[in-house]
């Protein structure tokens, strides 16, 4: 009985060096990174209004399930797709609510909703204090809104079909047109005049994109799925876009025989990034644009999250898609360090500082 | 005389009250042991609704005619042409076999049926076998066999018309004839149905209560059915049924938002082809050989859901072809054996599924044995053989009996224990988005055990049947996502469902009063867990409820007959891990109806009126699918017998 013990020990005393050693790289900051609180957002199941907003405190490893309804005394809605914190308010898109529900970030009180009837909301970005869009996921278009008086300043701004991803970078907008394998290009939405004023082609079915540390765009691309004809299944990939050029700088290909398909997508600040591939998540370099883990963790999660202030990766797992989900925390090393239960489908993580 | 009895039960019953039907425990059905059996005899509940029960009850589908039923439970998305999907014990609709006139209806490709758009027509007679029968009846019978029975050739002329108005722009309009000519019998059927469905609803979205009215709705069938038959000898009847259904219809979305999306529509355009020979070989030796044919065809189109650049439009063709010759020997007035083989080849071809068939080879033995002992004894054993060219087959099992302790007033107890399967649909093996072709079939153990009673003392006479159920089903299909959000179906559930079901029925002054009273207290719970600590474990399915109680309640006077029907739904969750804050509340319904029958010039004049919802109780079976308020239909009809 004696080694098991001492072998636990031995093997504890590694993983606290190993914690301990965790960020040697990171650069010393005047103005710290301080999470206060990890927001989760749950889709919940298809027409049954059981999406809910999780809150995850990582200091005290405390989680509230359904901070909407204990505020609100109301159901979030059907389907929460994504949500974008800013100015201190919560901004969750409810795709089969057809509405963007607007929170303080503080007491969860309901601030107003963003209704957008038929649109099929999916994801969103907020420009400035005057302006944000959303991808309309079924429609082909883009909505523009006011953050501020939650009005609709431009509906059906036309962009390619299915968009998915939506940023903003370099005082314009992003937008990947998936087409769940028919399109394969990005939209370039000019806030000035809420129209498209340039179209990036990509690898095929960009589903989602985010700013490196290095102030290039990464998408990631699906590439061509199994239906509705096998023989065009096609590979996806990473492209790296040069926000203020437009131009595509670099390609990291993603073989389907050995990656089944990417979806996901996180970045760090410190230069690296992840996506979900088919046998776990996939760490890449985002200096030099090369895959630095095939593998960095054996899970196939719904939703990944990096977090600068920690550089911890929340990763949310769905489960059956049935009951409610698992919030999993795990160091940069790849050790998993605490998890949480969460609402149905957790979806979006983000993280409020 | 078996033949003639077995013809005698499928005419049209025209002329009779048509107020409520009660069970009768002497009524003969063939469902449940493929055999002439009355009720009493039953090793398991059977449900009748014969034609007075099917005009007795309000709507115009089969599905309408159903809700009643102890162990059935009914999930309808809305009004009158909605999809309505009918389970039994728990089990879910793709675990109920639904037989038309006893050869398989149900399709390989979904393992359901909408029983929302088949009309009731042209229909005799429904049976409806609660529990296992795969020893008998093969895949899918799972919680129960539906068999839907048509109208065959009689041998009275008539002619009869009916027309229908209601709410929401509901209209019918039918026609039935029948005639003979030269020994050959030859009836017709024609209807039209169709309805606005633009009915009234809220929806609270937790500020504000939305009232609105449905939209995208409306549903229009045609329905026809030409049945010729001929008795070529006392020995040889064969009768040839072509049965055509065209339904075009609007499915909204789910109300998840005060703009529900209301855009899709279906199209199910059904033909049917069926023959039944039945030749009367040698005395108590009978062979009969039904023949089918089904075309079948769905489209779904949604072009508000717009993916890889074209609207959602998807097209199901179904084909197949059945003939299963059963013979049937008497070897003496206490033994008989049934012997019978099944063959069908069914295609799928698809927008949404690779091209696939299945041919499925089976033979089944079957008897009915009445035992050397004190009382009244029968022995039930079955034993079936499938093989399907795709999937897996196997052997079924059943043993059921029936003890007879009395007679006038008789109490009868009922016993059944069998193995029963379900294999994998086209939709599971072949969807190109992820079916998964390694499924195998899911298997269930069923058993089943009660008591059956009936009396008559003159003025007041009664039966019930009061009875426990096990089914612990394995292997359950679901589907499941996996890494990058492409779901596919694996054989993953287990499943167990129990209950306790409870009928009666009294019958006063010769039927003057009838009341019938059934009550279904069951628990069906999930029982794998998928993944550690797994929250879902023991916890009711979604959608199935835990009680149901109907009463009716029908009197007939002098041509004037008034029924109303009451029906308690217990609450529902809508989650699978039971979470208190999404559950469908206790639905309570009050429905009626009363007709009034009379005879101007030569014909019989039938109007009739009925009511649903009377109490205007809003409720919902799924999840965002409001169902309407109080409805009404009023209805003419009149028959001519030369």
């Amino acid at each position: 009985m004696k080694l098991p013990l001492r072998l636990l020990l031995f093997t504890v005393v590694l993983l606290m060096i190993g914690c301990t050693s965790e960020d040697p790289s990171a650069p010393p900051t005047e103005n710290p990174l301080v999470t206060s609180g990890v927001y989760i957002l749950n889709e919940g199941g298809f027409n049954t209004n059981t999406a809910t907003l999780s809150v995850f405190l990582p200091d005290s490893h405390k989680v509230y399930t359904d901070v909407f309804s204990a505020a609100n005394n109301r159901n979030l809605g059907d389907i929460g797709n994504d949500i974008v914190l800013y100015n201190n308010k919560a901004y969750i898109v409810m795709n089969n609510s057809h509405r963007v529900e607007v929170i303080s970030a503080s007491t969860h009180a309901s601030l107003g909703i963003i209704s957008v009837p038929g649109n099929s909301p999916y994801k969103l970005t907020i420009v400035n204090g005057s302006k944000g869009y959303i991808t309309n996921l079924y429609k082909g278009t883009v909505t523009a809104f006011d953050p501020a008086t939650y009005a609709i300043l431009k509906d059906n701004i036309k962009v390619g079909a299915n968009p998915q991803g939506i940023i903003t970078a370099g005082g314009k907008v992003f937008v990947c047109n998936s087409g769940f394998g028919a399109d394969s290009t990005i939209s370039v939405i000019d806030p000035a005049k809420d129209s498209v004023i340039a179209t990036i082609s990509v690898t095929a079915s960009p589903v989602d994109i985010a700013l490196d540390a290095d102030g290039d765009l990464i998408v990631v691309s699906y590439g061509v799925g199994s239906y509705p004809d096998p023989a065009k299944e096609s590979s996806g990939a990473i492209t790296v876009i040069d926000p203020k050029t437009l131009a595509v700088t670099a390609t990291i290909p993603l073989p389907m025989a050995v990656y089944g398909h990417p979806s996901e997508l996180t970045l760090s600040q410190y230069g690296y990034g992840y996506t979900v591939v088919k046998n776990g998540i996939l760490k890449f370099d985002t200096r030099t644009n090369t895959i630095t883990a095939q593998q960095f963790l054996p899970l196939t999660p719904y939703a990944i999250a990096v977090d600068d202030a920690t550089e911890r990766l929340y990763t949310g797992d769905a489960r059956d898609f049935n009951s409610n989900g698992m919030l999993r925390v795990h160091t940069k090393t790849g050790i998993t360090v605490d998890s949480a239960v969460v609402g149905i489908i957790p979806g979006t993580i983000v993280f409020k500082r | 005389m078996l033949l003639t009895f077995l013809f005698s039960l499928l005419l049209p019953l025209s002329g009779n009250d048509d107020s409520l039907t009660v069970i009768r425990l002497d009524e003969v059905v063939v469902t449940g042991t493929r055999t002439a059996l009355s009720l009493m005899q039953q090793p398991a509940p059977v449900h009748v609704v014969d034609s007075i029960g099917l005009a007795a009850m309000n709507g115009t589908s089969v599905a309408d005619k159903l809700r009643m039923l102890s162990g059935v439970s009914v999930r309808s998305y809305g009004a009158a042409g909605a999809l309505q999907s009918v389970s039994v014990r728990g089990m879910g609709a793709d675990y109920s076999l639904v037989l038309l006139d006893g050869v398989r209806y149900t399709t390989f490709q979904i393992g359901t049926v909408d029983l929302g758009i088949f009309s009731s027509h042209d229909v005799a007679r429904i049976e409806i076998a609660n529990g296992g029968n795969s020893a008998l009846y093969g895949a899918d019978a799972v919680g129960g066999v539906i068999n839907i029975i048509t109208h065959r050739t009689g041998a009275a002329p008539f002619l009869s018309a009916s027309v229908t108005g209601g709410s929401y722009g509901l209209s019918g309009l039918s026609v039935t004839g029948q005639t003979t000519v030269e020994g050959w019998s030859l009836r017709l059927s024609a209807s039209r149905n169709r309805a606005t469905n633009d009915y009234e609803f809220t929806y609270d979205d937790g500020i504000v209560t939305h009232y609105l009215r449905r939209a995208g709705a409306d549903f229009s069938s045609k329905n026809g059915s030409i049945v010729v038959s001929r008795s070529f000898s006392e020995d040889a009847v064969s009768t040839l049924s072509l049965r055509f259904s065209n339904a075009e219809r609007g499915q909204p979305s789910a109300v998840t938002s005060a703009q529900p999306t209301a855009s899709a529509r279906i199209h199910d355009k059904d033909l049917v082809m069926q023959s039944h020979t039945i030749l009367t070989v040698s005395p108590g030796v009978e062979l009969s050989v039904p023949v089918g044919v089904r075309l079948y065809r769905q489209t779904y189109r949604d072009p508000s859901i717009v993916s890889q650049g074209r609207p959602l439009d998807a097209f199901y063709d179904n084909r197949s072809v059945t003939v299963g010759p059963l013979l049937r020997y008497t070897i003496t007035p206490e033994h008989s054996v049934i012997a019978g083989m099944e063959g069908v080849h069914a295609t799928i071809a698809s927008n949404e599924l690779h091209q696939a068939a299945r041919d499925q080879y089976s033979l089944f033995l079957s008897g009915t044995h009445r035992l050397p002992m004190p009382g009244n004894v029968l022995l039930f054993p079955s034993l079936r053989y499938d093989s399907f060219s795709d999937t897996e087959g196997g052997l079924s099992a059943k043993v059921g009996t029936n003890i007879g302790l009395t007679e006038d007033p008789s109490l009868h107890l009922r016993a059944s224990i069998g193995r029963n399967y379900r294999v994998p649909t086209f939709n599971d093996l072949y969807w190109i988005d992820g079916g998964n072709p390694h499924l195998t079939p899911e298997h269930s153990w069923n058993a089943d055990g009660g008591i059956i009673a009936g009396f008559d003392a003159g003025d007041i006479a009664g039966d019930a049947d009061a009875g426990y159920f096990h089914i612990d089903a394995t292997n359950k299909i679901v589907w499941r996502p996996g890494q990058s959000g492409r779901w596919s179906p694996v054989n993953v559930l287990a499943v167990r469902s129990t209950g306790l079901e409870f009928r009666s029925s009294l019958r006063f002054y010769r039927d003057v009063l009838r009341l019938e009273y059934h009550h279904t207290v069951m628990r069906t719970v999930k029982t794998s867990a998928e993944f550690p600590n797994d929250p879902t474990v023991n916890k009711l399915l979604p959608y199935v409820p835990q009680e149901t109680v109907t009463l009716s309640a029908g009197t007939t006077v002098a041509g004037l007959s008034a029924t109303v029907f009451y029906a308690v739904t217990g609450y529902r969750y809508g989650t699978a891990d039971n979470d208190p804050r999404y559950v469908l509340p206790t639905v309570r319904t009050v429905d009626m109806n009363m007709s009034y029958r009379f005879t101007a010039a030569d014909a019989m004049v039938n109007l009739r009126a009925e009511v649903n919802n009377l109490l205007e109780t809003r409720y919902q079976w799924i999840t965002g699918y409001p169902m309407p308020l109080r409805t009404f239909a009023l209805s003419l009809e009149l028959s001519h017998t030369p």
